[in-house]
């Protein structure tokens, strides 16, 4: 059913013979940093995103006995469906919070305060800077524009596996897709 | 491309390169948090043994109190007996007698006598009171060296 990877990147698949909690230790070890920089990405807290990767491990864990082709696919739909679950969180979060006319202290984007391991410092402020701008521009667009770039553009997933992931059919992913394209278009000029 | 995109479209390979660069530049912190939270979902998978261990030993010792309560019917009527007699005549004795500093009184006797009845076991107690009675025949036939009881009391 999948070609895993639409871009020829390294797939992390586990291997047949490897026992099922060795495989699936290896498999989410392999896949837990992209999850990690998608939830980022998406949500733009650095706690809210490591709290989404662990509610998708815990939820893959039910799938584990499906074919582990098929376990990134599965993996990234938790995930994807996570995330939806915490941005309605954090959204009923602001309005209590409003209603007590407090602000929400973690509306700031904490991604700039990242530690960094980049070799020099012009590097390291041109990588965050486009790395942030990414993160907004992403933020900005309606959530089926970002799931379906963030599942098909940045993981890679095909066509009909992220149409799967969103539920829905592959024209709506190409829908979503091109519309998602021609508002980062505008909103990342620098990217051009 | 993928499908979706466009043929002038490079944004999205430009966001893809950085999507996989930051995935492998995630700094330690977040590496090792990452792993934590990866073994603590895995750690569903099987529950720890003490916590199985635990919760044996709180089934057995719950099913054992329920089998003493349903099969031991003895042991709890002993129980039931135990605490059917009325507390109000201990505690009045109790509540009545002076206590040493008061000098005693000659009624005490009195108080604790027949009138008391309930645990004090010695009042019921029918072969203390015969023994008691054979007592002074036994004292006349000493030597006169032990203690001996009249009526003016006991005399050595």
């Amino acid at each position: 059913m999948v070609t895993m990877d639409g871009h020829g990147s390294p797939r992390p698949l586990s291997p047949n013979a490897a026992p099922p909690e060795m495989a699936l230790d290896g498999f989410l070890a392999s896949v837990e940093r992209r999850a990690f920089r998608m939830a980022e990405l998406a949500l733009g807290h650095r706690e809210d995103a490591l709290d989404a990767v662990q509610d998708a491990m815990i939820a893959f864990l039910g799938y584990r006995h499906k074919p582990q082709s098929d376990w990134p696919a599965l993996f990234f739909s938790v995930l994807r469906s996570r995330i939806t679950d915490r941005h309605r969180r954090n959204r009923v979060r602001r309005r209590v919070l409003a209603v007590f006319g407090v602000s929400d202290e973690r509306e700031e984007d904490p991604m700039a305060q990242l530690a960094d391991v980049a070799p020099g410092p012009a590097e390291a402020d041109e990588r965050q800077r486009a790395w942030r701008a990414l993160g907004a521009a992403l933020r900005a667009l309606p959530r089926r524009q970002r799931e379906a770039f963030l599942l098909r553009e940045l993981e890679g997933l095909s066509g009909a596996e992220t149409a799967a992931a969103m539920g829905c059919t592959e024209g709506s992913v190409k829908t979503h897709l091109f519309r998602a394209q021609a508002a980062l278009r505008t909103l990342l000029e620098d990217w051009r | 491309m993928t499908d979706g995109s466009t043929g002038e479209d490079t944004l999205g390979a430009r966001a893809r390169a950085r999507y996989m660069e930051e995935a492998d530049r995630v700094d330690p912190s977040t590496r090792a948090a990452l792993a934590a939270r990866r073994r603590a979902a895995l750690a569903r998978l099987h529950p720890p043994a003490a916590r199985r261990w635990v919760w044996a030993a709180a089934g057995g010792l719950a099913t054992a109190a329920l089998a003493a309560a349903l099969l031991l019917p003895d042991g709890a009527g002993a129980l039931r007996d135990a605490s059917d007699h009325p507390p109000t005549a201990v505690a009045a004795a109790t509540v009545d007698a002076p206590g040493p500093a008061s000098g005693g009184d000659k009624n005490d006797v009195e108080r604790f006598g027949p009138d008391v009845d309930g645990p004090l076991e010695l009042a019921n107690d029918a072969a203390f009171y015969a023994w008691l009675a054979s007592a002074p025949a036994a004292v006349s036939d000493d030597d006169g060296t032990a203690p001996r009881f009249d009526d003016d009391g006991w005399t050595l």
